[in-house]
């Protein structure tokens, strides 16, 4: 093309505000270039929603006004978009994609129980090497010390994730997993010495915590095979003390220590390979400048975190209160908290299977009142598989202990509190979800509140304690289920 | 100044002018905090059912139909202004099982099809956000002077409502038009665009009718306003001008051919069609460069990706290169033997303005006032056709006489028509028009005219769906005088 071609071509465009439609080539195969226009816009006209879209996308195209007029013999583009939508016909939605299940990731989810049991396979050990009093000392306040610790940094390294800053939530995890280790030992030191029980309480403190922040990262990072492979020294050397007794005392201590060691690195390894932020956003930018400094990411959960950490502290506490009140005076009843534990894996299965279902659920019904009722199903189908599960393992155990002749009432008692337990934790984790951390902290405030108030009349008799957690984690159940009656049917909460 | 923003923190991109008392932010994407103190009452419900019925009501926009059906829009704005000015929670309401069950039965009523409610509740989380500007303050001034039409324009309904504010509406390019080609490209479910593009083009129509006087930056793109119900007694084509002292002319070419694109990094810019033209300007002209200049913004990054994964895929790393944002738009101009502008849709753009009055020939696409802008100081092709850029842009760099004639003109086009003394003298003009027509109908008129400019977000849609603030500047008149 000549300076001569374009400039008068120029000019008359920007006079008649019109491109030069006589220059468009014709479209082989076609005798109207309406059909090519049309057969063009197909796609698009298809994606519009009426027929002004279509005439923006045309003028996008450059069709104008004279185009419209002198190619295609319409009045302007308007008209020209109105005959290319009465061609093409109305487009249609696609049905939403029903989602594959994922029997890999809930699988995964379940076998979580038996990575919370796992550590009880050292438990023997500990025993042997620091005595009772000392194990069970040591493992409430590890317990209760790496239920906070690994909740809270778990909390914050979603929250990250949610944010869209995985380096910060690698970075949190690989920090706090470092730090809870002397926070573990200086407060088994402080419990030692006043308690006067054993230094050995620092070295299950620290090994508890350690236990704990690698199960948490590792699971945060879906490496759950990771951590039963690590552990699994620590599971053989238990197994090989049942067996071998004081014999192979220091062989299984240092096998176990080893194992922790290794599942620790192994989590921490995680921290550092797996991507540390997202993709660069702009042309120049430095690799990882999209993950903020770690201290400002905090500082911008700190209120978020605060409800949090109290529905965290209050369910360790409403857990841990009875553990407590009877592990000191009779510690064979801690076997009756096996299948809460174990069941545990699947109770955060059922709570993330509601989410999932719930999301989907609404692109299934078409009117809020339908989702009412079909996510209260949702909620008690859940909490029914939550309690049979339990329920199925619970009742393996009595069997076990009853053909052995080791079922105390007591055990029953505490095992079918377990059976509760784990609905009520399911609904709690439904709560959380939901954002209902009022509800939730209150609740479980009252619950926790009444059963420790409940030791001053029980006495110490151990039916009637058990029954007052039975009847205070029934309670716990019955206000979750009202709490959840006020939230769960507002299909916005869902998205 | 209002800047209708994504969230709190946004940084100004330019130094605020002396004249520019303060800036409100109203955040329009930032997690609705809660705030409202009342139930609803049966105003609101009546309100967003007019809204609903207004807005889903499919008809010819050149009818009688339509526009009653803009006035009931209107109607109904107010409505939820006055439920949200009392107190009212505006987007809990929306989005509450009641909320979306009354969306839900509109669409049905009037469309006929079934609606999911997942996207039910998309759609009333769009609303609740897009209404925010509802929910503040009215804001208090002489005149309100929007920059666009669309969400802009409720901060401009809530002074009028509340206070009796006149308002202009400038539009750069054409809201609505822009909004059609933004939901092209997101894969949201048609019941959505559908629900949402309504609610843009009753709003954009509720728009024109409310302004005292519409300013659009071209003649073409006021055939856009004219469809959708503006009124063409209160229309003044309002071309943008440039102070010439600011954008002076070169004297001095590059080295090597270069063309030069400035801009914001945006699909409406159209970027790959530039980048692809140059591979032909590229085999031809083997020394040339592409430079593009312009700031990206977040929600543009991922664009900005692909132009970077176009540039290296087409083997044009070196050659072409994404510059980022500059302090002096006029040393991007220098540096170009050639200004390039290849969008899809286009008010009145200042860069092509800047350009021609630094003295640089243009390539540009035939979109909204671009070819008014440009005349002869350059080539104006049909969008979307890299072989038509590259044609013309290889025209333009291998002829140095025509080149030379297309700069002074361009030079000498700005200088005649499109200067900010004169685009300044023009608002000047209907400030003045309405402050007269306040005389006639106030008894006392204000010491000075405090005309508050608002800024647009552009917005995408879903969740991707952020906005962007653009900067304006409040303009005392008192100061101007």
């Amino acid at each position: 093309m000549t300076s001569g071609a374009i400039m008068p071509k120029a000019r008359v465009v920007a006079q008649d505000v019109t491109s030069d439609v006589a220059g468009l080539p014709a479209k082989v195969g076609y005798a109207d270039p309406f059909d090519a226009l049309v057969d063009e816009m197909r796609p698009v006209a298809l994606r519009s929603v009426d027929t002004m879209q279509v005439a923006a996308s045309l003028e996008s195209a450059g069709v104008t006004d004279r185009a419209a007029r002198v190619r295609f013999g319409y009045a302007d583009v308007f008209d020209l978009a109105d005959e290319v939508c009465r061609r093409v016909g109305p487009g249609s939605d696609q049905p939403y994609p029903r989602r594959a299940r994922n029997w890999t990731a809930e699988l995964r989810d379940i076998g979580h129980g038996l990575l919370y049991l796992l550590p009880g396979a050292a438990f023997p050990i500990a025993f042997g090497a620091l005595g009772r009093q000392t194990l069970v000392v040591g493992v409430l306040v590890a317990a209760t010390l790496g239920w906070v610790w690994s909740g809270v940094t778990a909390w914050l390294a979603y929250q990250m994730l949610g944010d869209g800053k995985p380096g910060c939530a690698g970075r949190l995890l690989r920090w706090s997993s470092l730090a809870a280790l002397p926070v573990a030992a200086l407060t088994g030191a402080a419990v030692a010495r006043v308690t006067g029980t054993s230094y050995g309480v620092v070295v299950l403190a620290v090994a508890q915590m350690a236990y704990q922040m690698a199960i948490t990262t590792l699971v945060f990072y879906r490496r759950e095979v990771l951590a039963f492979v690590s552990m699994t020294p620590a599971l053989m050397a238990g197994i090989g003390y049942a067996f071998g007794g004081a014999d192979v005392l220091p062989t299984a201590t240092g096998l176990c220590l080893a194992s922790l060691g290794l599942a620790l690195a192994v989590a921490l390894k995680q921290t550092t390979s797996q991507p540390t932020s997202r993709p660069t956003s702009q042309p120049g930018d430095q690799p990882g400048g999209s993950d903020p400094p770690l201290s400002l990411a905090l500082r911008q959960k700190f209120r978020p975190l605060l409800p949090m950490l109290a529905f965290i502290m209050l369910s360790a506490a409403f857990f841990l209160i009875p553990q407590g009140r009877h592990l000191l005076g009779q510690s064979d009843i801690a076997i009756a908290f096996i299948p809460v534990i174990a069941g545990m894996g699947v109770v955060e299965w059922r709570a993330r299977l509601f989410g999932d279902a719930a999301r989907t659920l609404l692109t299934r019904v078409g009117h809020p009142r339908q989702f009412v009722v079909r996510v209260w199903g949702l909620v008690l189908s859940g909490l029914a598989i939550c309690l049979v599960s339990v329920s199925a393992l619970a009742a393996v155990l009595i069997t076990v202990l009853d053909r052995t002749g080791q079922l105390t009432p007591a055990i029953g008692f505490m095992a079918t509190a377990g059976v509760l337990l784990a609905g009520a934790y399911y609904l709690g984790f439904l709560l959380a979800n939901l954002g209902r951390f009022r509800e939730l902290c209150g609740s479980l405030l009252v619950c926790a509140g009444s059963y420790a108030a409940s030791g001053l009349v029980t006495g110490g008799d151990m039916r009637r304690d058990t029954t007052a957690l039975l009847a205070a984690t029934t309670a716990l159940i019955l206000l979750y289920l009202a709490a959840l009656a006020g939230c769960v049917g507002q299909a916005q909460r869902h998205r | 100044m209002v800047a209708l923003t994504e969230g709190r923190d946004e940084r100004f991109l330019w130094k605020s002018p002396d004249n520019l008392d303060d800036v409100l932010r109203i955040p329009l994407w930032t997690p609705h905090s809660g705030g409202g103190s009342r139930r609803p009452g049966s105003g609101l419900a009546s309100s967003y059912d007019g809204l609903l019925q207004a807005m889903l009501t499919q008809q010819d926009p050149r009818s009688a139909q339509a526009m009653v059906a803009r006035s009931r829009f209107l109607l109904a704005l107010r409505g939820i202004y006055e439920y949200a000015s009392a107190g009212g929670d505006l987007a809990t309401e929306l989005t509450s099982n009641a909320g979306v069950a009354q969306l839900v039965t509109a669409w049905r009523q009037i469309r006929q099809t079934d609606l999911s409610l997942a996207n039910a509740l998309e759609v009333a989380n769009l609303l609740s956000h897009m209404l925010r500007p509802l929910t503040v303050p009215a804001v208090s001034a002489d005149i309100v002077h929007s920059s666009m039409n669309g969400l802009s324009m409720l901060v401009a309904m809530a002074a009028k409502w509340r206070h009796g504010t006149h308002v202009v509406m400038s539009e750069h390019g054409i809201y609505l038009r822009e909004r059609y080609l933004d939901y092209l490209e997101t894969n949201a479910p048609l019941a959505v665009k559908a629900m949402m593009l309504s609610f843009f083009r009753t709003l954009a129509g509720a728009g024109y009718l409310i302004a005292d006087a519409i300013a659009p930056h071209s003649s073409y793109n006021r055939r856009w306003q004219l469809l959708n119900g503006a009124d063409p007694d209160r229309m003044w084509t309002m071309y943008n001008g440039v102070e010439p002292k600011n954008f002076p002319a070169a004297n001095t070419e590059p080295d090597q051919p270069t063309i030069v694109f400035m801009g914001r990094i945006s699909p409406l810019k159209d970027l790959h069609t530039l980048i692809r033209a140059f591979t032909f300007v590229h085999t031809r002209l083997s020394t040339a460069r592409l430079r593009i200049f312009g700031s990206i913004a977040p929600t543009d990054a991922a664009y900005a990706q692909t132009c970077q994964r176009l540039i290296k895929d087409l083997g044009l790393a070196g050659a072409v290169t994404l510059e980022g944002a500059v302090d002096s738009p006029v040393a991007a101009y220098h540096a170009a033997t050639v200004v390039a502008l290849t969008s899809v849709s286009e008010g009145f753009p200042m860069a092509l303005v800047e350009a021609m009055a630094c003295g640089r020939p243009v390539v540009c696409t035939n979109v909204g006032g671009v070819p008014e802008a440009v005349a002869d100081a350059g080539i104006v092709v049909a969008p979307r056709d890299p072989f038509a850029v590259a044609q013309a842009c290889i025209t333009v760099l291998t002829n140095h006489e025509l080149r030379q004639r297309m700069a002074a003109a361009a030079r000498s086009r700005v200088l005649e028509l499109f200067t900010l003394g004169q685009s300044l003298e023009a608002y000047r003009g209907i400030y003045d028009h309405l402050d007269q027509h306040s005389a006639a109908q106030r008894p006392a008129l204000p010491q000075k005219v405090h005309p508050l400019a608002l800024s647009l977000p552009q917005h995408t849609s879903r969740r991707g769906r952020r906005s962007r603030a653009l900067g304006c500047v409040q303009i005392k008149v008192g100061d101007r005088r």
